[in-house]
Formats: C-alpha cells, sequence, structure tokens
C-alpha cells in the first residue's frame, strides 16, 4: 500500500495471468469449433476430400494442358500431371485427416504435435520461456 | 411456373456500365457485395463509436465479431500474425453477410458463383505467396521440400508439392461456392416438390394434396437452419484456411 507503483505491477501481472488463464480455458473450446469442420459428419469429411482431390487434380491437368500447348508435346506432360495431381490430392487429403494444416511442404515431425492443440501450448510454453 | 433451379444465379444488369469495351454493369450481385460491404462497415463504425466501458447492444454485436476472429487468428497465427488481422476480418464480414444476406428470399447470393469465390481466394493466394516470399526471400522454395526427403526421391516430391500448393485457392473457392450453391440449389428443389406433390395429390382429395403438399415445405424449414448454419460455418472456415495459409507464409516449416 505504501508504494502504489509495486502494487499495480502486481496487480497487472496478476491480472495478465488471469487474462492468459481464461485464453488457456477457452482455447480448447475454439479448437473443438474448429474441428467442427472435420468431425461434425462423414458427409462434411467426405465433400472436403473430395474437394481436397478434384483441386489437385484440376490444377494439375490444367497445368499439364498448358506445358502441352507450350512445348507441343500433346499428350505426354497432361498424362504425367495426371499422376502427379492424384499424388497432390493424397498428399492433401492426407494433411486434412492428420490435421497438419492444409499447407504445401509443412511437415511438423508428429512427435512436436500430433494436432494443433498440442502445438498451440508448446507455442505458448516456448514465448513464455523467451 | 416452372422456372429453372439455376434461375435464381442468374445476373440482371440493374444499371448497364459500358467501359471501354467491358460491360462493367452494375449487377444484382454488386447489389449485394455493395450492401456486404455497407453493412459490415456500419456495424463495425456505428458499433465502435459509444466506446462504453459496458458495452450496448450494437457495441456488443461488433466486439463479439472483433474477438471472435481475433481469437481464431490469434490461435492460428500466434501474435505475429495478428498484423494480418483485419484482412482477414474485413473477409470474413464480407463472406458472412454476403452468405447470410443470400438466405433471404428474392436477394441474391454472391458467394455462390464460382468466379467470385476464385477471384477472392486468388487474391489471398498471390497476396500471401508474395508475403511469403518478402518474409523468406529465395528460402521461400524449400517450402517444396519437406526436411528428410532423400535426393532421389526429389523429382517426384517436388511436382507433387507445387500441386498441392497451387491447388490451394481452387479448394478453398470451390469450397465456399459449392456449400452455398447447393444449398440454394436443394431449397429450390425441395420447394418445388410441394407444388407438384399438392397438384399430384390433390388431384384424388383435396386435404391429401394439402398434406402432401406441407412435407416439403417442413422439410424446407428444417433445411432453412441447415442454410444458415451452412453460411455462417463457410465463412468461418474461409477465414480459419486464410490464417492457416497467413500462418504457413509467416513461418514457412
Amino acid at each position: 500500500m505504501s508504494d502504489p507503483k509495486d502494487g499495480d505491477a502486481e496487480r497487472i501481472a496478476e491480472l495478465a495471468a488471469r487474462i492468459a488463464k481464461a485464453r488457456g480455458d477457452e482455447a480448447p473450446k475454439s479448437e473443438s469449433a474448429d474441428d467442427a469442420g472435420i468431425d461434425a459428419g462423414g458427409l462434411r469429411l467426405a465433400l472436403r476430400v473430395g474437394t481436397e482431390m478434384a483441386a489437385a487434380l484440376v490444377v494439375s491437368l490444367l497445368i499439364g494442358w498448358a506445358l502441352d500447348r507450350w512445348l507441343g508435346t500433346r499428350p505426354v506432360l497432361a498424362i504425367v500431371f495426371f499422376f502427379v495431381g492424384i499424388g497432390a490430392g493424397m498428399l492433401n487429403v492426407y494433411r486434412v485427416i492428420n490435421r497438419l494444416g492444409l499447407a504445401a511442404g509443412y511437415s511438423k515431425p508428429p512427435t512436436t504435435g500430433e494436432n494443433k492443440t498440442r502445438m498451440v501450448e508448446t507455442n505458448k510454453d516456448g514465448r513464455d520461456r523467451d | 411456373m416452372t422456372e429453372s433451379p439455376l434461375a435464381q444465379f442468374e445476373l440482371h444488369r440493374l444499371i448497364p456500365l459500358h467501359l471501354a469495351g467491358y460491360d462493367i454493369s452494375f449487377t444484382n450481385s454488386s447489389l449485394m457485395m455493395s450492401l456486404s460491404v455497407l453493412v459490415s462497415l456500419a456495424l463495425m463504425i456505428l458499433g465502435g463509436l459509444p466506446r462504453q466501458m459496458v458495452p450496448g447492444r450494437l457495441q456488443s454485436v461488433a466486439e463479439l465479431f472483433y474477438e471472435f476472429v481475433a481469437n481464431m487468428v490469434r490461435d492460428n497465427c500466434g501474435t505475429e500474425g495478428m498484423r494480418y488481422m483485419p484482412a482477414i476480418f474485413a473477409l470474413f464480414l464480407f463472406v458472412l453477410f454476403g452468405n447470410v444476406f443470400g438466405l433471404i428470399p428474392f436477394s441474391f447470393t454472391f458467394t455462390s458463383h464460382i468466379m467470385i469465390t476464385l477471384a477472392m481466394a486468388a487474391t489471398i493466394f498471390v497476396l500471401v505467396t508474395i508475403l511469403a516470399l518478402w518474409r523468406h526471400g529465395l528460402h521461400f522454395f524449400s517450402f517444396f521440400l519437406p526436411a528428410g526427403v532423400p535426393w532421389w526421391m526429389w523429382w517426384l516430391i517436388i511436382p507433387i508439392e507445387i500441386v498441392s500448393y497451387l491447388s490451394r485457392p481452387l479448394s478453398l473457392s470451390v469450397r465456399l461456392f459449392m456449400n452455398m450453391f447447393v444449398g440454394h440449389m436443394l431449397m429450390f428443389i425441395v420447394s418445388g416438390f410441394a407444388i407438384t406433390l399438392g397438384v399430384y395429390f390433390g388431384g384424388t382429395h383435396l386435404g391429401l394434396g394439402i398434406l402432401a403438399g406441407a412435407f416439403p415445405v417442413l422439410l424446407n424449414v428444417g433445411l432453412m437452419f441447415l442454410e444458415i448454419l451452412v453460411a455462417v460455418l463457410q465463412a468461418y472456415v474461409f477465414a480459419v484456411l486464410t490464417s492457416l495459409y497467413v500462418k504457413d507464409a509467416l513461418e514457412l516449416h
């Protein structure tokens, strides 16, 4: 009480801890809402997986077709890129199912985080230590 | 009477405009887009004006939206990604109001057009790629080669990763477009059953016809709730995926 600034600092630290705690409590909730897109049902999952596969295949075929037109090697590259597209589609689906994110090259080793919740937690810990 | 289920997605020129050979008419789609922008602007400006410690109704709604997206971006991209939160927030509100206003009868859903969702997704894709190049320089291209791949697999992995990366805007846009398109189409077709069934059974007995016609209407009430859920969820998914892409651009691996 004699040193109001000190008391304020304590209160601010306490408030920050409370905010962090409240956020920590809330985080799993928002995570489950995030995952609702995946868990809400087989139909939604099927739609999502189908979209991923089809998108990769369409993009891949378009690239193959355009390269064929450019190089005049019709239809060799379109066929090659058809198979590349299947591979990329499977990779996309694998990443959606694994919940490692939807990104290319986003290959976190499974030991650091099997799902997003744990990754967020480890990030938070790392920040606190810094 | 038997209108095509696709008629609801048709564009109508409200104010015909032509510029340098291009048709830039103000259509019903443009009207709904302007409405979406105006409503989201009005909500955030009018909701932000009171600046009460204990928010009133409008301010509470604005804060709810803001905190929802802010938490989502913070969870997905960390505090560094909060720099891009305004863009994601604007995108979220635009898509959300587009989806929700599209459910009002006789209005128009601009997110049910692949051209609009693809334009948004392509813009996001280009900006995120520029962001990644700007942040990481040429190191960005290590994105296409996951760590730990043996050198004799590079010829296969690199094209697959590049195609996987390039397919992002398509899968992002198709997801939003397909959900909105299919939902509106389904509701139209189910409501069409009301007339068909009603007329068919009404020929034999009037009460039976009314009963048969009422069933698809009840089904449509349920579908309407589902569509409201889908409209909000898809706007959310669009924003989540955008923030995931931003995170990838910031962190690479």
